[in-house]
């Protein structure tokens, strides 16, 4: 979004870029001019100001819960692999990932 | 760290020996029944593995009763009176420490899911954009899906490994009301010893199919 002088030092028109989906390349669209192209210009502004404030408080959500994630992901991964391993140990294992099953000894005449 | 004199084992860090784990686990789940042995020196040798994520869990619960208590102390106390209780439901008599760092995980999944899903309803009543909301729903939706699998987990290896026969075979009264964070360890007893502790306590603990299913209560 820009305004722009097709003279020198005559009126400014205010355009919009916008990229075509087909040919992939950037066209300016005419919005208008005068105190209409102001109140639209200023209202994309805000529009564009709420939506760098939401990204920000996301990223703010983001940041304040990443130290206490990452503790959680090392807790989650460490007791999943330490009860498999505590299973497995017993004997006990998971054949395509379906329930945990006691593993089957073979006796001495070999059944 | 060794000193002159004084000739100690040199320490390795819990991600190593996690690491170690990983490896031999991979090698057991493909298997490979020859590693198995491996498998159970490095938990025997590593209690103190199965012990610091066990405190690392303890340290996330912390985390979030901070979070959701925020400066009200009342708040606090009472998120971490919840999680004890919690933590006393979930953890039968003679649970070992593999069990414990289970209950540890689904004591702290509780309290995350509990303090987002009160975030996400902040954020509905503040009216938040739809970008808050959509983050907010679905970290609830994640901390749902941790819950349910660390409450699986515990179900399974309870259903699995009855406390008195994990005790008998472990050799050593690791109960739980020993308590997690004191790290001193109980006099290494003799397996008949531990027998009759257990048999006069629990019961009903050494029949597996005499026990009592294991409850356990979900969160709305």
């Amino acid at each position: 979004m820009a305004f722009e002088a097709r003279t020198p030092g005559g009126a400014m028109y205010l355009y919009l870029s916008r990229r075509d989906a087909k040919t992939g390349r950037v066209r300016k669209v005419y919005v208008g001019r005068g105190p209409k192209a102001d109140a639209a210009a200023a209202e994309m502004e805000a529009r564009r100001k709420r939506r760098a404030d939401e990204r920000l408080a996301v990223e703010r959500a983001v940041a304040e819960l990443r130290a206490v994630d990452a503790l959680m992901a090392g807790v989650n991964e460490a007791a999943t692999l330490v009860m498999e391993a505590a299973l497995l140990a017993e004997g006990f294992h998971r054949p395509n990932f379906g329930v945990w099953r006691k593993r089957r000894v073979k006796d001495d005449h070999g059944r | 760290m060794t000193t002159e004199g004084n000739e100690e084992r040199p320490t390795t860090e819990p991600a190593d020996e996690l690491a170690e784990l990983r490896t031999v686990v991979a090698k057991a789940r493909a298997g490979d029944a020859s590693v198995l042995p491996q498998l159970r020196e490095i938990l025997d040798r590593n209690p103190n593995l199965v012990r610091h994520y066990g405190d690392l869990g303890r340290h996330a619960q912390a985390v979030w009763v901070a979070l959701a208590g925020g400066k009200n102390l009342y708040m606090r106390e009472t998120f971490a009176r919840a999680a004890e209780a919690r933590r006393a439901e979930l953890t039968r008599p003679g649970a070992l420490l593999v069990e414990r760092l289970l209950v540890e995980r689904v004591v702290a999944c509780d309290l995350q899911l509990g303090y987002l899903t009160t975030a996400e309803a902040d954020a509905l009543g503040a009216g938040d954009s739809y970008r808050q909301l959509d983050f907010q729903a679905k970290r609830v939706e994640r901390a749902q899906r941790m819950l349910l699998s660390a409450l699986g987990a515990l179900v399974t290896y309870q259903r699995l490994v009855p406390a008195a026969v994990a005790e008998i075979a472990a050799g050593e009264p690791t109960r739980a009301d020993v308590g997690c964070e004191s790290h001193v360890q109980p006099a290494r007893v003799a397996p008949t010893q531990a027998v009759d502790y257990v048999l006069e306590e629990e019961p009903a603990e050494t029949d597996r199919d005499e026990r009592e299913p294991v409850r356990v209560r979900v969160p709305c």
